[in-house]
């Protein structure tokens, strides 16, 4: 599977139209070819970094399905005049690393970020492997997706997208940040007191509540 | 309610030969102040070669910080500047003007072998 993930910012003087624009945007992906799953919510009113607005997720069968789908006629006939004046930032990636939950959680999370230009490939490598102990650590985290982006559109290029599922925010709020394992050890890579730190401080937290799986 | 786990942050810097009181000096001047504010206890500060600079060696500077459990933690990391920005860009560039002074350097973040 291919997820197009896109985080939408209104300017101050359309944020009345979210709604409609929201609506709008759900109409036009359903003419879309190659949609499996689409994901066109309001981004959650706490704990998000440079998230926008909107959170718009499409889940394809494969990457050449997502390319399929930016060239049909109704991405220029519907979906673009449906975001037209908003700020966009998405990125694209396969979802090959991940793990499904039960069902059941009511919140996701996900977390872009890229690394410094400059960063060693092994500590990149590590906090790859540190990031994976997080759900191992934490039974809060219901399902989670740690995957690299295929492309990314926006001011800031994304390399990473670490997803996960949870049943309430304070699940990320609380548990996920208050565990060793993050703490202690994963936020070196993000944190400029550490001689670990290769994550470029530009961060997307985007948070959006669910009434459905969304890693599958 | 518990009682926050007292969280512990060492610093273990490894200056080039005779650039150990640089280091120190930089550390405590630039560092240290900016540390504080950011509500992180400064817990002992220790060297070696012990008791004296010895220019023909690489020194080893240790700094012991202490902070309040989790959140205590949390604040010093996402600390904001007065201005409400990222302190990050501003914790970077004094560590980069530390790297042509120094070896090596380590963080590490501890509590009491009793809390595992």
């Amino acid at each position: 599977m291919f997820v197009s993930l896109r985080m939408l910012t209104l300017p101050d003087d359309l944020f009345g139209t979210r709604l409609t624009v929201m609506g709008n945007l759900r109409k036009a992906v359903a003419q879309l070819p190659g949609v499996v799953e689409n994901l066109v919510t309001q981004v959650y009113h706490e704990a998000t970094i440079n998230a926008g607005h909107i959170v718009w997720r499409m889940v394809h069968e494969s990457e050449a399905a997502a390319n399929a789908a930016m060239l049909a006629p109704a991405w220029r006939g519907a979906v673009m005049p449906a975001i037209e004046g908003l700020e966009m930032t998405g990125v694209g990636y396969r979802m090959t690393r991940k793990t499904s939950g039960p069902g059941g959680a009511r919140i996701w999370r996900a977390l872009l970020f890229s690394c410094f230009a400059h960063a060693d490939p092994a500590r990149v490598r590590e906090l790859e492997e540190r990031t994976l102990l997080l759900p191992r650590y934490v039974p809060e985290i219901r399902a989670w997706g740690l995957n690299r982006a295929a492309w990314s559109e926006g001011r800031k290029p994304i390399e990473y997208v670490w997803e996960q599922e949870y049943d309430n925010v304070s699940d990320l709020t609380g548990p996920y940040m208050e565990t060793p394992v993050h703490w202690g050890i994963v936020d070196a890579y993000f944190d400029a007191d550490c001689p670990e730190f290769i994550v470029d401080p530009h961060l997307v937290q985007v948070v959006a509540a669910i009434s459905e799986q969304v890693i599958r | 309610m518990a009682k926050a786990r007292r969280v512990l942050i060492l610093d273990e810097i490894e200056a080039r030969p005779g650039m150990g009181a640089a280091v120190r000096d930089a550390y405590r001047s630039t560092y240290i102040p900016g540390a504080k504010a950011r509500g992180m206890q400064l817990e002992a500060a220790w060297q070696h070669p012990p008791a004296l600079d010895i220019a023909e060696l690489p020194a080893t500077l240790f700094w012991l910080w202490s902070v309040e459990g989790e959140s205590g933690w949390w604040k010093q990391r996402l600390s904001r500047k007065p201005d409400g920005s990222d302190e990050r860009e501003d914790k970077a560039a004094f560590w980069q003007s530390l790297a042509p002074l120094t070896l090596a350097r380590k963080r590490r973040m501890l509590t009491d072998q009793g809390d595992a």
